[in-house]
């Protein structure tokens, strides 16, 4: 078990690597897949660090279903969003997927595809080049270790590793460069799920007593409740009545 | 005063919204169950379910004021409740008192509201149940923010406001309402991220314990590695900051006041943003008994306040839909506060702290006094607002209050904001001259400028409306409409005369005893 601290070290970066990959990613397909593996590299994190602690810390273990049921309902729930379909002008309500399904032969499933594809997969248009991305994810997690840096060489801090707090502050950046550079609603929710991570990574790896590390990790159950608020009401509702998820399309309030 | 009665009493408070959300769901059950084909059953339930809203908030009031006659004699209370940790000084019943005073006025309008909706979005979803059921949680999750001993606990009760009150800016489901919520969910919880990060960063700069009791915590403070308090307290700014819509965070605030249902804008500029800002100040307090004076979080605060000051000027300025101008305003009254606290000593503090109390009461008559033109003028063509004249003849006494209500909003005498402004700059004066700070001269300067001219702005807002001959299909107003607004307006102008100590409410002891809590947190320091 010696071997754990190296290796979770080597996982925190490439969670940062993953992180700047998405924000250069030009399709929202390719950011979903990245996002899961970066979930997953979370999951065994907190697993690892759990185990580390001897007896092997438990209620922090438990932690880990938290990135790793929202990797796997993602796509789920994106697909659901999907199924809404645009409503017509003046229509009380739109229909529901069951209604639909009861409505078929009547034109109702028409609306539907049967295996219902993301077609939202193919969008993700970025304001800047991947380059260009590329160099400003390169300056924030520059920033942010030597921020980490100065702020743990200075302070009394046993057990506190720098990497850690550099790697958190770099990904809570990195998922503001992607909110801030794409165009659509979903590589936006992307954005706020790195920077959910990089809040997983600080509770569980900046902390260093185990007690409130629990506490921490406890907080980010609730926090889970705003992005499934976005996932299962607030997005497939938007779409219903906007049709689109691109943000242009929701740019009417001004002023 | 028993201090058990006290427990008993904050016990109930907690429960009471929270007993409401539940309670508010039976009526649409019970209805279909006495008449399984709905009819008739839909008015009864509204009925039922305004009458428990109201019923629940008075309660919340009543329980508050019984809460507020201790802590003004600087007594604290503390107490388990369902395995959490309640704290309550001063300060915190201060904002307990602010929360259930504008949920009150608030939940008198919700049933013109929802019949409004009813009348003008009749394709949109006029749900009567979701509506009182969230707007009861809503109430439930900003009355525990002021309450929680535990800071992390605090970030949740916050995180929690904003789940609720997304639901309820999109309550109306329709394409702007949704815009709005999305901008309003994406800002806010973006930023509270930045908060749970502040408040780890807090964790991590404390060497004596495991707790995370703000109580406890201020005890220790000055052991807190200063590194980690400073970057705390920037991660809780920024984070804090975005809910309390301090700029640059402010977008979400005109898309979220004007789309939101006219109680819960009242709701949302009134508390929300308070909830936000007490959150700070507990930060604020930390941060300064931890590095020993205010240098680093006045500069801080001084330089944020001023800068929402500036920005909200020209968009009040600007010609906009009322309640974004409206919206506007809670930008720049935020500034406001955020600056007396950048003044610091107990006088700017005083002042900040009245400010909160002015602002949330004045822009709850505001709101709720335009939700009643909304209201009367419901069926001119479409609610538009090019069409919202005369409403001085139409309805006068909404008309009136609104007037009135505008000139307090913008610091005019005899009013309470303007009491609070003048506290606010009387310190800032007298600091500037005392320490001979030629920076904090400019910056009262331009707060004095930024006020002057949002005067301006908003009473040619309000002239367009007020004044003119309205249309002919105007709603008169009803007793129902004004009486709030006039209990609303009669403390917007005692208050501008002074802050008053009534019967067992000493309410000026229970502002300096809130400053002492800031300035000093538990233990006494002069």
């Amino acid at each position: 078990m010696e071997f754990l601290p190296e290796l979770i070290l080597v996982i925190s970066f490439f969670i940062l690597l993953v992180a700047v990959s998405i924000s250069t990613s030009t399709t929202v397909k390719s950011m979903l897949n990245l996002y899961q593996w970066q979930a997953l590299m979370v999951t065994a994190i907190v697993l690892f660090t759990a185990a580390e602690s001897q007896p092997i810390n438990l209620p922090l273990a438990v932690v880990a279903v938290l990135p790793i049921f929202l990797a796997l309902a993602i796509k789920p729930l994106l697909r659901r969003a999907t199924l809404a379909v645009p409503e017509e002008p003046g229509k009380a309500e739109s229909k529901t997927r069951p209604q639909l399904l009861e409505a078929d032969g009547e034109g109702g499933l028409g609306m539907l595809p049967r295996e219902p594809e993301l077609t939202w997969l193919q969008q993700g248009r970025s304001r800047l080049p991947p380059v260009v991305l590329l160099g400003i994810g390169s300056m924030l997690t520059l920033f942010s270790f030597i921020v980490a840096y100065l702020l743990i060489g200075k302070g009394p801090q046993p057990g506190i590793d720098p990497n850690s707090v550099g790697i958190s502050i770099a990904l809570l950046l990195i998922g503001i460069l992607i909110m801030s550079n794409k165009r659509d609603i979903i590589a936006q929710i992307i954005g706020l799920l790195v920077m959910e991570h990089g809040l997983f990574l600080a509770a569980i790896k900046v902390i260093t007593r185990p007690h409130l590390a629990i506490f921490f990790a406890g907080a980010l159950f609730f926090y889970i409740l705003i992005t499934l608020t976005i996932l299962v009401w607030l997005l497939p509702t938007l779409h219903r009545v906007s049709g689109s998820i691109e943000l242009n399309a929701q740019a009417q309030l001004k002023g | 005063m028993d201090l058990f009665d006290q427990t008993t009493a904050a016990k109930l408070l907690v429960v009471t919204p929270l007993f409401a959300a539940i309670l508010t769901l039976l009526p649409e059950w019970l209805g279909r169950l006495r008449s399984p084909f709905g009819a008739g059953t839909a008015r009864y339930s509204q009925t039922m379910q305004n009458g428990m809203t109201v019923a629940a908030s008075s309660i919340s009031l009543i329980l508050a004021l019984f809460l507020a006659i201790e802590p003004a004699t600087g007594k604290k209370l503390a107490f388990e409740f369902v395995g959490m940790e309640f704290f309550l000084d001063a300060l915190s019943v201060y904002f307990v008192l602010l929360v259930n005073l504008v949920a009150l006025a608030a939940s008198l309008y919700i049933r013109s509201f929802l019949n409004y909706q009813a009348e003008v979005f009749p394709y949109q979803s006029t749900d009567a149940t979701r509506f009182h059921v969230i707007f009861n949680l809503f109430h439930f999750t900003m009355l525990l923010v002021p309450m929680v001993d535990n800071l992390v606990l605090l970030w949740i009760c916050v995180e929690l406001t904003t789940i609720t009150s997304t639901i309820l800016v999109g309550h109306r489901r329709d394409r702007l309402a949704l815009e709005a919520a999305w901008k309003y969910i994406v800002i806010t919880s973006t930023g509270i991220i930045f908060a749970l990060l502040g408040t780890l960063f807090l964790a991590n700069a404390n060497p004596t314990g495991e707790s995370m009791n703000w109580s406890y915590l201020v005890k220790v403070a000055s052991q807190f590695d200063k590194n980690f308090v400073k970057l705390s307290f920037l991660f809780i700014l920024v984070g804090y900051g975005a809910k309390a819509g301090f700029a640059p965070m402010h977008t979400w605030l005109p898309d979220g006041h004007g789309e939101a249902p006219f109680p819960v804008s009242a709701l949302l500029s009134g508390v929300l943003l308070k909830s936000a800002l007490y959150a700070i100040l507990r930060f604020y307090t930390l941060t300064n008994l931890a590095l020993g004076d205010t240098l680093f979080t006045s500069r801080i605060l001084l330089v944020s306040g001023l800068f929402s000051l500036a920005l909200a000027t020209p968009f009040i300025l600007k010609r906009n839909r009322f309640k974004r101008v409206l919206a506007y305003h809670s930008l720049e009254h935020m500034g406001i506060i955020t600056f007396g606290l950048g003044i610091g000593g107990n006088i700017a503090l005083f002042g900040a702290l009245l400010h909160a109390l002015n602002h949330a009461i004045t822009k709850a008559l505001m709101f709720l006094a335009f939700g009643n033109v909304q209201v009367s003028y419901a069926r001119v063509r479409g609610d538009e607002e090019e069409h919202v004249v005369g409403i001085l003849r139409a309805t006068p006494i909404t008309g009136f209050v609104l007037a009135l209500g505008g000139l307090a909003l913008v610091g005019s005498p005899p009013f309470n904001i303007f009491l609070s402004e003048f506290i606010i700059l009387w310190a800032a004066v007298q600091q500037a001259v005392e320490q001979s700070s030629f920076g904090l001269a400019a910056a009262t300067a331009l707060f004095v400028l930024s006020v002057t001219l949002i005067f301006a702005g908003l009473v040619r807002h309000l002239g367009r409306m007020l004044i003119g001959i309205p249309p002919s299909n105007v709603k008169p107003e009803t007793v129902g409409q004004v009486l709030p607004l006039l209990v609303l307006f009669a403390i917007v102008l005692v208050f501008g005369f002074t802050v008053p100590s009534i019967g067992l409410w000493d309410i000026p002891r229970l502002l300096q005893q809130s400053v002492l809590v800031i300035e000093c947190g538990v233990s006494p320091c002069r």
